[in-house]
């Protein structure tokens, strides 16, 4: 899933400015395949350990704070705002807990800076989905 | 597919059958025994190993089967094993059934296990 231009985006409340988009991964970490005597195919397959990825990407004129407090192994919550497709309203709020596994920078033309801030979506009891998204319009009045 | 006494293994999960070394059983010279010649001690014993893997749709319903094999394992269970083809080797004993791993909870929830039979010579 890609959501781009999101807004309200938040780690721990704190407003992260300049973001463009947000690339959420969904990879399997160990993968079951087991055979029979029947032949060479598989039989049965399963994902046990799955591991949900995000790539948070900004662009903004020069690096702030926000930038610099992020710590590699830092568990925050990340919150923000989109659309399931580019032309309609922010309808969704998206939020997970994630671990920091990434913060890289660069040059962006002359005057501008691009950051790269990659994460683990974490789950509360391994069993619940890292990622959670709800309609805007279920959500309590003054919720982000 | 498997199957053994009770358990048809076609409806518990994907497994494959291992038949162990075939032949005689012997000592080396000066061995336990002490003798200074290969001792001859007569065909081995019919030894099948079967791996696979537990399925069931629910942590509860994978318990059950565990704990049924764990019974037929611990009594023990003769009977006789039928392999994929029909095969069929009389006087199996279920001698060991070891889980390999943790419970892989995903789609489904799952077990990776081996049964060891013997066919135990009187």
């Amino acid at each position: 899933m890609l959501y781009l231009h999101p807004t309200h985006v938040t780690l721990n409340t704190t407003p992260l400015p300049g973001v463009e988009s947000i690339a959420v991964a969904r990879k399997a970490k160990a993968v079951i395949t087991d055979f029979t005597d029947d032949g060479p195919h598989p039989t049965f397959a399963d994902a046990p350990e799955r591991l949900t990825t995000l790539t948070i990407k900004r662009h903004i004129p020069e690096p702030d704070d926000a930038f610099a407090a992020i710590a590699l192994g830092d568990q925050l919550d990340l919150a923000f705002r989109a659309a399931r497709t580019p032309d309609a309203p922010h309808a969704l709020r998206i939020s997970a807990r994630i671990v920091i596994t990434g913060a890289e920078s660069s040059v962006a033309g002359q005057r501008a800076c691009a950051q790269a801030i990659t994460a683990v979506a974490v789950s509360t009891d391994g069993g619940a989905e890292p990622l959670t998204v709800e309609p805007v319009s279920t959500l309590p009045a003054g919720a982000n | 597919m498997a199957s053994f006494h009770t358990f048809n293994f076609d409806t518990l999960g994907p497994h494959r059958l291992t038949i162990g070394g075939l032949g005689r059983a012997w000592e080396w010279p000066f061995g336990n025994s002490g003798l200074p010649f290969t001792d001859d001690l007569g065909p081995r014993e019919l030894v099948i190993t079967q791996t696979g893997r537990l399925v069931a749709s629910s942590e509860p319903a994978l318990w059950t089967t565990i704990n049924a094999l764990k019974a037929a394992a611990e009594l023990p269970r003769n009977a006789t094993l039928i392999g994929p083809a029909g095969q069929a080797w009389s006087d199996m004993t279920l001698m060991r059934f070891t889980p390999q791993g943790p419970i892989d909870r995903g789609r489904t929830f799952s077990l990776a296990y081996t049964l060891l039979y013997i066919r135990i010579n009187d």
